[in-house]
């Protein structure tokens, strides 16, 4: 028996090792976690467990000169991240480069499975150098179960990717179906192509870094959602977004003790806003503002600016919230603001997360590129996101709300259960100058003082038009609010509606304008 | 820097060169390009488009990072309403350098980096569309 329980512990250290000790050490040199080492910065303290350590190709019987590894280039198991269960997978780049083959590809599924049928968060630490050349097309089914595993478990339980090492090729896919993406500056790398190979066909010349760092993919492809400095920061940033969301879709995400009153009005709220409709403001003054203890953990902050989303909590209960931005792009929703926007609503929607959307919007963002690049087709997304949701769904009306960007705000009939609105808001088909060279074009060329008559026909639209007050008659916005009371508004907003039970007609899924 | 017209099937541009190869900052109708000349590849693209400049690049890329010199885009279309910056002065990063009214609104534009303010390229009251380049700062 003795020597049997030798046996065991020396295969035990032989799967701990990976790689062996020579590769572990390169990576400290280039100050670089092993697998296992991010595994416990992710977790809590002592709480991980691994499962199929002694996975190998070796099962099938070596090639000869083969060397085995077992564990076959990745870490899987469970573990607690604030006493809440997660499955884990992190591959380690110290065996074969962290190569995808056959039962590395396996030993994922299984966590994923596992994951799925326990109903919690999956996450996994991507760092590999793509598809295992040796097991040929073995390794590319690999991929293409995880993918379906993904895409199986999505709107089930939370997928997190972290992307910490290159991600290449078709193994992109795996972290793009997932929910949220994090990459780390200098450290990450996603391309479909590398650089090398788009030097050879386009001519192009670009970096690693440029094609497919994290600063790239945070703010210009919108594939990564979170962006950080270093492991250890991105790790940590990981275990703070989980304490916003549920384990999976029949729970409601973790509520937290409330330090904070419901009844706190904020002075500052009546002047956030500027009173001259052409001055910008940052909307995130007001989400902070109207918050839990002032926190909110935004998702895409580097991407989009113009539509600003993420979680927070208003007494203790978690909502996403969705705002228009004018200090970007006047707050303009065009193509890359309604993807984001729309991805975001789904999520929330999918893990019973209410959603507030705090609304100044001028509309969509005019130009050919915009039309010709599909605003329609990307802005409708949101549209259908909105609608098709049926968490609760509450908006605050700051300032504008013209046009069709209104109603993608979510407006009353679309589907908002409650409307609130600041008094200054202004809800309209579009802005009083706008309208009044339609409406009054003959009536202010033909004046004697065009300037005059513009002027003053300007005015009458204001009154008539731009107020709450026109569409809170036609009971389109349910409440005018005291703003310096909007925590405390939204807070019963929320109350008001945490029973809401909406069904949608029997359906296998919509067919949203992808 | 060096001033071109270039006529390319008809229709003429206006090409500003600047450096000693192997890279070259061009303005081609107020759009800068960084261009570095690959041996190779020019010849290939000159029997290509005899008549024509080659150009083995694409626009410059607006990040904060790996730019210089760099260009500062618009956001979107609209109207200059107003130039806070002084050509040949320094600028850091977050410095406002225009106001643009858009969407009946006046936009910050900030700039992206840290740097001499090269080249100022529009004047109060001229329109500019999404990517025009505002100014250049290296």
């Amino acid at each position: 028996m003795e020597e049997k329980l030798k046996e065991l512990q020396e295969k035990l250290q032989e799967s701990c090792l990976g790689g062996g000790l020579e590769r572990i050490e390169q990576r400290h040199q280039k100050g670089k976690l092993t697998a296992r080492e991010r595994i416990s910065v992710l977790l809590d303290e002592g709480s991980f467990e691994e499962i199929d350590m002694f996975i190998s190709q070796g099962c099938h019987g070596l090639v000869a000169d083969q060397r085995e590894f077992l564990g076959d280039g990745v870490v899987t198991g469970c573990g607690t991240i604030d006493g809440r269960l997660v499955y884990v997978a992190s591959q380690d780049f110290t065996i074969m480069g962290g190569s995808l083959g056959e039962m590395h590809a396996r030993r994922i599924v299984y966590a994923q499975e596992l994951a799925l049928k326990n109903g919690v968060p999956f996450i996994q630490i991507n760092d590999s150098g793509g598809a295992r050349i040796q097991e040929g097309v073995a390794s590319l089914e690999g991929y293409g179960e995880i993918f379906k595993f993904n895409t199986l478990a999505s709107g089930v339980i939370p997928q997190i990717s972290i992307i910490l090492g290159p991600c290449a090729g078709g193994a992109v896919y795996s972290p793009a179906i997932t929910d949220f993406v994090f990459m780390v500056d200098q450290v990450s790398h996603m391309f479909i192509t590398g650089p090398d190979v788009i030097r050879t066909v386009t001519g192009e010349e670009v970096t690693f870094e440029q094609l497919g760092g994290a600063a790239a993919h945070s703010t210009r492809s919108g594939v990564a959602h979170f962006f950080d400095q270093t492991e250890k920061e991105c790790l940590l940033k990981v275990r703070k977004l989980l304490e916003y969301l549920p384990s999976n879709n029949v729970e409601d995400p973790p509520e937290k003790e409330v330090t904070d009153s419901p009844f706190r009005e904020d002075e500052s709220l009546l002047t956030v806003v500027p009173e001259d409709p052409q001055k910008v403001f940052d909307v995130k003054d007001i989400i902070c503002s109207v918050v839990d203890n002032g926190e909110f953990i935004e998702v895409h902050a580097l991407f989009a600016g113009n539509l600003v989303v993420g979680f927070s909590r208003l007494n203790g209960k978690v909502v996403g919230i969705v705002a228009n931005q004018p200090a970007v792009l006047a707050g303009c929703l065009d193509i890359d603001a309604s993807d984001k926007g729309a991805r975001f609503i789904r999520f929330c929607d999918a893990f019973n997360i209410p959603l507030v959307a705090i609304v100044d919007v001028p509309g969509f963002l005019p130009g050919v590129s915009q039309e010709h690049g599909g605003i329609i087709r990307h802005g409708a997304k949101m549209l259908f996101a909105y609608a098709e949701a049926n968490v609760p769904k509450i908006s605050l009306i700051v300032r504008k709300a013209y046009g069709g960007a209104y109603v993608c705000m979510c407006s009353k009939k679309l589907g908002t259960d409650l409307v609130l609105a600041w008094p200054q808001a202004e809800i309209a088909v579009m802005g009083p100058e706008g309208a009044v060279n339609v409406a009054h074009r003959r009536e202010i060329s033909a004046a004697e003082n065009p300037e005059k008559v513009r002027e003053e026909k300007v005015r009458q639209y204001r009154e008539r038009f731009a107020n709450p007050y026109v569409a809170a008659r036609c009971g389109f916005v349910d409440a005018v609010i005291d703003p310096r009371k909007t925590r405390y508004h939204l807070i019963q907003a929320v109350k008001m509606l945490h029973r809401k039970r909406e069904d949608r007609p029997r359906k296998k899924h919509g067919s949203i304008p992808l | 820097m060096t001033k071109y017209t270039v006529e390319i099937e008809g229709k003429p541009y206006e090409v500003e060169i600047e450096g000693e190869g192997p890279s070259y900052s061009v303005i081609v109708d107020g759009v800068p390009y960084e261009v570095s000349i690959q041996e190779e590849r020019v010849r290939e693209e000159k029997t290509l488009h005899a008549q024509g400049p080659v150009v083995v690049s694409s626009p410059s890329i607006p990040t904060s990072r790996a730019m210089s010199p760099g260009s500062v885009p618009s956001p979107m279309p609209g109207t200059i309403l107003k130039i806070h910056a002084v050509e040949g002065k320094t600028v850091s990063a977050g410095d406002l350098l225009f106001t643009l009214e858009a969407m009946k609104m006046e936009n910050q534009i900030s700039s992206p980096l840290t740097g001499t303010l090269k080249r100022i390229l529009v004047k109060e009251g001229q329109a500019v569309n999404t990517g025009d380049s505002l100014a250049i700062i290296s």
